[in-house]
């Protein structure tokens, strides 16, 4: 693989370089805002201040695929993010929302993250990476790391185009994954690529063992009554679906008259049964977006974050479309080439799986 | 005049729908006061054949004679006249498809006791057993459950009183075996056989029930079954060890063999065919469908025994030999151009509950549901006084007409059955037949639901479909013309058989061949197999010749198919042939694939062919049969390994050269090494004259492949289990055979899926065994070695089959397009493009159009492109985009979300 060591403070030069040498046209990244880290879309190079340490800080806003979903145009974007939020892009670009030419994706280690109010609020305590010591040390204290965060095995920078591997000390390794990313960091000056192999299996082993852990340790949605009772505080506001990275419809089902009933609709089904529950539909618009998600979920946990009602979503969408994906021996976002499940029919396949 | 019909089982029905949907007179004759013969035992054909029963019932061009015998008949081609049951009628040809009857069992198999069931019975046993309280299948004897199963096969086949092999019972064994593994995972199952005599689809299906289902096969034939308390004791020789063993089993099933109807003799008497040794009709493998009596043809387990799917074939095939003999005197059913009444805005409900000749009234109390119905808001009438489909048929008509009513909720039995035929009836009396829902309450309440739960289900049936039908929405029917031609690939003996076919009915047609000149595979040949001593060479030529010189013909050589675009009736193609300057513009109406199969294996490696010179190959063995024999030991080599399939004419070509190396030159050795003789049918004879005339037939395991080297050939024989040797001066190879190359592009072409290389099918299901020569593709057929390699009767009998349903769509002057098809809202689409990919018939386009950028309420620039769906012809309305398209924005005209909506809201 082709790569640089840097400094992370030379992560700045190389920003720019890309805005520079038009490798992109637009660049979203996170910044620091005060005491917070938010996503920033920059175009003037100037703009961007020292990404490090907010590349790497253990926070969560919004999943950046969400942001540049339906990116229809062929200026290029490059998005700087961590893999959860790169695997739901290249999901996006296999879903024609957009196009592989025009986002340059870049990758960054992840030690798993806060959602973003606990991290403003706490940001001293937190730091800029956290380990699985500090994690629980932090949790002695009621600040808790998002249940997401803990079941994902998949943190790596090892995704996207380009991916940034954070190194003991100061240093980060920046590799090349793609021909694309590869061609964008070649066009940088002062970076000069040589051959980088960095084996990275120990590490992937241990966050596995770690987040298999905690996943044995979820409670269990085990029947429809769980089910019903678990969703009992939703209000079908469906917020959890806007800030879905993979929830491509342009529009929802359950926007539309069928899936929304108003007025005299609304009555007639109530006439139907004599008494419906309100709103409508809470447990089919669950049921339904997980059946449309479940091969494509990234496990990102934006849609726990997302909920006014505090519902632990977490253990519903990554946990049902973990099962899934391990049916189909498909993992979201880590091959670009690699076809979604669904177009892939064959005649015969998946009998042992399905008896 | 018309065609008689002789026979209402799978052949005759099968014969008869052919010809009535192509404008003939068909009177169908069955002795029994229901159609279905021996099918109807079959659980699982029973589901599969219904619909085409009650077609036949509803058939305006049928005359269906039930409960009546032919007494006589007299006359000629042309012009017979028929007596049955009192009744005459003239007929210009006659198809006889008397069926089979099954042996009476031996004493010494046990039989007599309950636990002992011959395997149509079986089938009976096994579907009661799973709709049973306990869904156990129990003995007979005593009710206990059953552990250990036994089927022996060939009983009352392949011995002294019935010589020939039955051809069916190996595979019908091996489907029964896996069904009672499927239901009964732990049931013990033991099959004592004599050869494993299955091919393609059917010998994966023996190979999983050995490998992974724990299904034990023993070789060896059952001498008796011995009932004691308790338990039934079968004995059998262990072959391995040389012992006779006993085991002691719960039941016992018999695969007995089929022998000709016991009413065949006296039909041959009537009708004058002659009938064979055996019993059956005479045919030859040459004509496979023709009788000694021109004008009469015979089709199915009356000729030969044989499983469903080639009798299905052989009975098309003959109803294209017998209209060809006959003129078309009738018009052909839902070829009609209706005009349907304005639907205005308000809606009249119809409900219309027939009690299916007592299936549904004796279950479901009627008059309370129809009272129940009328009650509901949107009812404008109902009509629960019919009792069969014609009558509910009639009720529907009129009310549309008299009443006015314009949606139609129509309660009977299965949609599979009947469909068809109420939509029909809407159409007639004006009605878009779209606006029709229909409630199954025959297979899905009445049979099903316990009797005191059956009317309240039946009434909440009826709700949900009042509530969908006022979604219903009329879908336009167009027509457009069927282009009277067909395009022939492959111009083999199949190929041409089915061009000439076609052409014979009146039809021009494309033949295409790949290579310079006519033949195909068997030009490969020499002598036929049998007795008859008929010359491949003679048969093509004569063949050739006719096509050559038929007017409605246009052969392309050296040429194939390419852009093939369309649908069924209405297909465009070029032609594109070496060394011709301009591609030849085609059109067509249907397709008839029969590429054939390749015999070039080289088994180059194998036995040191291609290093020895005395290594040859069957098909090469063949020809030398015809000049001098010079070789005193003989060593015939049965599947040898390699790319391919084993054919259904391999053990019958290599025991027959061996039969006609001993009869050419008495005093050589010839040895055939084996591991299963599949000689099926009336060739067992063979194997039985080879082995009485000295030819020696040694039996080796998979597992231990015989081998030649420094010119000795070991094998290891497992009956006398040691090792032999033979210091042959010839070592013949019979390999397998390989799909034609042209099967992946057709394939691709016309989305047929391929099996090994070959246009079979693995599930069989009874839909595809009832259609053994229609693919999905409809307009598109298959036949000869191109489906699985097969023997020339086989494919000169599937070939005419191919021609028959290729006839019966060209018959007609138009087609409808597909009604229910998928249709896409684009200002919801996102453009994902997954409908385009799961779509299996390319129906679906995935369309850019660009996309305004609209900063600050202004239109810039067109900033990029987003992608839309496109539905486009050949939509099959399969639903598996709909089903996919999480936005709803792909949806499935008549199964429209509000449509299901409408019905399930009602349902929770």
């Amino acid at each position: 693989m082709k790569g640089v060591e840097l400094k992370s403070g030379d992560l700045e030069g190389l920003f720019k370089g890309l805005l520079d040498k038009k490798a992109v046209d637009c660049l979203i990244l996170p910044h620091r805002v005060g005491n917070n880290v938010a996503h920033m879309m920059v175009t003037d190079k100037d703009k961007i201040e020292s990404p490090v340490p907010a590349i790497f800080a253990p926070s969560f806003s919004v999943n950046a695929a969400n942001i540049v979903k339906g990116w229809l145009i062929k200026e290029k974007i490059g998005i700087v993010a961590k893999p959860c939020e790169i695997r739901a892009a290249i999901e996006l670009i296999k879903l024609k929302q957009m196009d592989k030419e025009s986002v340059l994706l870049i990758s960054v280690d992840c030690s798993g993250a806060f959602k973003n109010q606990d991290y403003a609020d706490h940001a001293e305590e937190i730091g800029d990476w956290v380990d699985s010591a500090k994690i629980e040390g932090l949790k002695g204290k009621r600040i808790a790391i998002r249940e997401a965060c803990e079941i994902c095995d998949k943190r790596l920078a090892d995704v996207g185009d380009i991916g940034i591997v954070r190194q003991d000390g100061d240093n980060v390794v920046v590799v090349g994954i793609t021909d694309m990313g590869v061609e964008a960091l070649s066009a940088i000056e002062d970076i000069s690529l040589e051959d980088k192999d960095i084996d990275r299996s120990g590490e992937i082993e241990k966050i596995a063992a770690e987040a298999k852990k905690k996943k044995e340790a979820l409670p269990e949605i085990s029947s429809v009554e769980a089910l019903e009772e678990f969703l009992r505080d939703c209000i079908v506001c469906k917020n959890c679906r806007e800030m879905c990275p993979v929830c491509y419809c342009k529009e929802c089902f359950f926007e539309q008259p069928l899936g929304k009933p108003v007025g005299g609709d609304l009555l007639n089904i109530a006439e139907l049964r004599g008494a419906i529950a309100v709103p409508v539909n809470q447990l089919m618009y669950h049921l339904t977006r997980v059946y449309h998600v479940s091969t494509t979920c990234v496990g990102c946990g934006a849609c726990e974050d997302a909920c006014p009602k505090d519902i632990p979503l977490t253990r519903l969408y990554p946990v049902i479309a973990e099962k899934v994906q391990e049916i189909f021996e498909y993992v979201p976002g880590k091959d670009i080439e690699e076809p979604l499940p669904f177009t892939t029919y064959e005649e015969e396949e998946l009998e042992d799986k399905l008896r | 005049m018309g065609i008689a019909v002789i026979g209402g089982g799978v052949a005759g029905i099968t014969a008869a729908l052919d010809l009535a949907d192509s404008g003939y007179k068909v009177h169908l004759i069955e002795k029994n006061a229901e159609l279905g013969g021996k099918m109807e035992e079959l659980a699982e054909c029973q589901m599969g054949l219904s619909p085409y029963i009650a077609k036949v019932e509803n058939h305006p061009n049928i005359d269906l004679m039930l409960s009546s015998e032919l007494e006589r008949l007299s006359g000629t081609a042309g012009d017979f006249k028929l007596s049955v049951s009192g009744n005459e009628i003239g007929v210009e040809s006659v198809v006889l498809a008397s069926g089979y009857d099954i042996p009476e069992v031996a004493k010494s198999y046990g039989f007599g006791s309950p636990d002992v069931v011959v395997s149509l019975d079986f089938e009976g046993i096994l579907k009661a057993a799973t709709v049973s309280e306990t869904g156990e299948l129990v003995r007979p004897s005593d009710g206990k459950r059953v552990k250990r199963l036994g089927f022996i096969k060939c009983v009352g086949s392949r011995c002294q009183e019935n010589e020939i092999c039955s051809t069916a019972c190996c595979a019908y064994t091996a489907k029964e075996a896996w069904e009672v593994k499927e239901r009964f995972p732990d049931m013990e199952i033991y099959i004592f056989y004599m050869d494993i005599r299955v091919f393609g689809k059917d010998e994966e299906l023996v190979a999983e029930l050995k490998d992974k289902y724990g299904v034990k096969y023993i070789r060896s034939r059952v001498p008796e079954v011995i009932p004691e308390e308790g338990a039934l004791t079968v004995k059998f020789e262990n072959l391995e060890k040389g012992t006779i063993e006993k085991l002691d089993l719960d039941m016992v099933v018999l695969a007995v063999g089929l022998l000709p109807s016991k009413t065949l003799s006296k039909l041959a008497e009537i009708t004058g065919v002659k009938t064979d040794k055996y019993g059956y009709i005479e045919t030859s493998l040459t004509s496979p469908l023709e009788t000694s009596v021109p004008g009469i043809l015979a089709c199915g387990t009356a000729t030969a025994p044989m499983k469903v799917r080639e009798s299905v074939a052989q009975a098309s095939g003959a109803a294209l030999k017998a209209a060809g003999l006959s003129q078309r005197t009738e018009p052909i059913p839902g070829q009609e151009e209706h005009k349907y009444i304005e639907v205005g805005d308000e809606l009249k409900t119809g409900v219309f509950i027939c009690g299916c000749e007592g299936e549904v009234a004796n279950t479901v109390d009627i008059p309370a549901v129809a009272e129940r119905t009328n009650e509901l808001k949107d009812v404008a009438y109902v009509n629960s006084e019919t009792n069969t489909l014609k009558e509910a048929m009639d009720a529907i008509e009129s009310g549309i007409v008299d009443q006015g009513l314009n949606r139609i909720v129509f309660a009977g039995q299965s949609p599979r059955e009947c469909e068809d035929i109420v939509r029909d009836a809407c159409a007639r009396a004006g009605l878009n037949p779209y606006l029709l829902e229909m409630v199954n309450l025959r297979e899905q309440c009445a049979w099903v639901q316990d009797p005191k739960d059956a009317t309240e289900a039946a009434v909440d049936m009826l709700k949900m479909a009042v509530e969908r039908a006022k979604y219903l929405e009329e879908i336009p029917v167009e027509r457009y013309p069927v282009i009277p031609k067909a395009l022939v690939i492959g111009g083999g003996i199949s190929g041409m058989n089915a061009a000439l076919g076609i052409a014979d009915a009146g039809y021009e047609v494309h033949l295409v061949e790949k290579r310079a000149e006519l033949g195909g595979g068997l030009r490969e040949s020499a002598e036929l197999q049998g007795p008859g001593g008929e010359q491949a060479a003679d048969i093509l030529n004569e063949l050739v010749d006719k096509v050559t010189t038929n007017e409605r013909m246009n052969v392309y050589t050296n040429a194939k198919e390419e852009e093939v675009v369309g649908r069924a009736g209405s297909f465009k193609a070029k032609i594109v042939a070496e060394g011709s300057a301009e591609d030849a513009e085609i059109e067509f109406g249907a397709c008839v694939i029969a590429t054939g199969a390749r015999r070039d294996f080289v088994p180059e490696g194998y036995f040191g062919y291609g290093k020895e010179k005395n290594v040859t190959t069957v098909s090469e063995f063949g020809k030398m049969l015809a000049g001098k024999l010079d070789a005193n030991t003989i060593a015939l080599i049965q599947d040898v390994p390699g790319e391919g399939v084993t054919a259904r004419y391999s053990s019958i070509e290599v025991v027959d050269s061996a039969l006609k190396a001993k009869e050419k030159n008495p005093d050589a050795n010839v040895f055939v090494l084996y591991q299963d003789i599949k000689t099926y049918g009336k060739w067992e004879v063979l194997y039985k004259d080879a082995r009485e005339k000295g030819v020696i037939f040694l039996r080796y395991d998979k597992e231990k492949p015989p081998k030649y080297e420094d010119g000795i050939v070991s094998v290891y024989d497992v009956i006398f289990n040691d090792e032999i040797q033979i210091k042959p001066d010839l070592v013949v190879l019979s390999t397998p055979t390989m799909p034609a190359e042209a099967n992946e592009r057709l394939s691709e072409t016309f989305k047929i899926p391929l099996k090994k290389g070959f246009f079979m099918e693995k599930p069989e299901r009874p839909k595809m065994v009832l259609t053994p020569v229609d693919t999905v593709n409809e307009g598109v057929f298959i036949c000869g070695s191109a489906v699985y390699p097969a023997m020339i009767d086989e494919c000169l009998a599937m070939s005419s089959a191919a021609a028959s349903r290729a006839c019966v769509l060209l018959a007609k002057d138009f087609l409808e397009t597909p009604a229910m098809i998928s249709v896409v809202d684009e200002e919801i689409c996102a453009g994902c493009g997954v409908c385009e990919a799961i779509c299996p018939v390319d129906a679906i386009e995935l369309t850019e159009e660009p996309v305004p950028v609209v900063t600050f309420g202004v239109t810039t620039v067109v900033g990029g492109t987003k992608k839309v769906a496109k539905t486009g012809d050949g939509c099959i309305g399969c639903g598996s985009c709909a089903s996919y398209c999480p936005s709803g924005a792909m949806s499935l005209k008549n199964f429209r979300d509000r449509q299901v909506y409408a019905q399930l809201d009602y349902a929770m």
